[in-house]
């Protein structure tokens, strides 16, 4: 059961959640140029009416750094083309779904896929996953996550949902 | 000139049917084009929609940010093309303006379309920079039209619904029988008028010239084929007209009093 509350997930290099659907023009080219699918357009008749959004449910992005160049109106930043500098959103680990944390199955398939890697997700004591503030948000370990036990918060709900692992202490 | 109403309608018919290849296109990497009709690229040449660029810029500048240069410069080049070519967009390019003049019986128009859309226009631009609300791209029929293809395959339902708008659009067209959604609502005929109104009286740029001297027919065919009730004879309002040709097609049957001409 995802939070009704949570804002969109917005694609990569997007300027703040406020300001997005003032500064999007909805020309789609975003969407048109992502390999994957990832972003699809809100509907309903709102403020965010044919804004982009990625479900990371349903396809996650997978940071390839297409679309933001192609945004007309700087909504996605033109400039950003590195993976390491996007935050999306942040995920968090849900402690009382996670394999490591419930029934003692060892499992890393989060840490595995995450297009980070060793970055978004570190492996606390070399086993358990956890996540960390360099999280892009881009939802791919949502997307792999055997048992949903992870979540993507997006830029600008910023508090943790309640059963969540805290984000790892880097060095 | 006989075939211009057919080769206009082509003209239009291949930009739709452009639009509908287009993730066909982007499948084999062939994509020249690019967007849709609220910013486009074609051959990396930006095009946008100026009037949802400029209410971007209203909403924008009233949350303290400001959007990137490449939507002005596509808006400034769609506004350039109307100052010089006229209102072509609406004539030969606009996928609204092909079903919309489809459907289209009568030449008539409401009294005061201009004024009502040019009030529509700014109070559009009011909410958007006061609330944030996007009227113009829910007004903006040839940009939702062109976005229904890329959405198409991904998502059928939010495709349909994206034309929800053009739909209701056009079955006001069908009531009223006429252009109205064109002349009284539509945004990017404020703006690409204004444009086309810019260019001064002695300026080169497209404009259909009347030659008094060869006008001798009976009834004003030419006005009749006007669906939006101008009268090309004399002074032809370059605001209103969409150089659909129409008169010039219906005229040169004749005695071809009228043309397109550069310059008057």
């Amino acid at each position: 059961m995802t939070n009704p509350f949570l804002p969109p997930l917005r694609p990569p290099g997007a300027v703040a959640e406020k300001r997005f659907a003032s500064l999007c023009v909805r020309c789609g080219k975003c969407l048109e140029i992502c390999p994957h699918s990832s972003i699809k357009l809100k509907g309903g008749f709102g403020k965010n009416r044919l804004t982009p959004y990625v479900d990371a449910e349903d396809r996650p992005c997978h940071l390839c750094m297409k679309c933001p160049p192609v945004c007309p109106t700087g909504a996605l930043d033109q400039e950003l083309d590195d993976l390491n500098k996007v935050k999306m959103g942040q995920a968090y680990i849900l402690k009382d779904k996670c394999h490591n944390f419930t029934d003692g199955v060892m499992c890393s398939t989060c840490y595995d896929r995450c297009p980070i890697r060793g970055k978004g997700v570190v492996l606390e004591f070399g086993i358990t996953p956890a996540m960390t503030k360099d999280c892009a948000g881009c939802g791919v370990c949502v997307y792999v996550c055997p048992l949903d036990a992870v979540v993507v918060h997006p830029n600008g709900y910023d508090a943790p949902p309640l059963s969540a692992l805290p984000l790892a202490i880097q060095s | 000139m006989k075939y211009l109403p057919v080769i206009r309608k082509i003209c239009q018919l291949s930009v739709l049917a452009l639009f509908c290849a287009l993730p066909f296109l982007a499948a084999i990497d062939f994509s020249f084009v690019k967007g849709s009709l609220f910013s486009l690229d074609i051959f990396g040449v930006p095009f946008a929609d100026p009037s949802s660029t400029l209410q971007t810029a209203g909403q924008a500048a009233a949350s303290g940010v400001f959007p990137a240069i490449s939507i002005f410069i596509g808006a400034g080049l769609s506004l350039l093309l109307a100052f010089f070519l006229g209102r072509v967009f609406c004539g030969w390019i606009c996928p609204y303006g092909l079903v919309s003049g489809l459907v289209a019986r009568k030449g008539k128009v409401l009294k005061g379309a201009k004024r009502v859309r040019i009030i529509v226009f700014l109070v559009a631009l009011a909410l958007a920079a006061l609330l944030g609300y996007p009227l113009i791209t829910l007004l903006s029929m040839p940009g939702q039209i062109t976005l229904a293809p890329i959405l198409f395959g991904d998502d059928w339902q939010l495709a349909l619904f994206v034309l929800l708008p053009p739909f209701l659009a056009l079955i006001i067209d069908l009531l009223t029988g006429g252009r109205f959604f064109c002349s009284t609502l539509c945004p990017q005929a404020v703006l690409l008028g204004a444009a086309a109104w810019a260019l001064p009286k002695k300026a080169p740029g497209m404009r259909i010239v009347w030659d008094k001297n060869k006008c001798r027919c009976k009834g004003a065919p030419c006005e009749k084929a006007c669906q939006f009730g101008l009268r090309p004879r004399g002074k032809l309002k370059r605001d209103e007209c969409v150089m659909c040709g129409d008169c010039v097609a219906v005229c040169a049957k004749k005695g071809g009093a009228l043309k397109f001409a550069g310059k008057e």
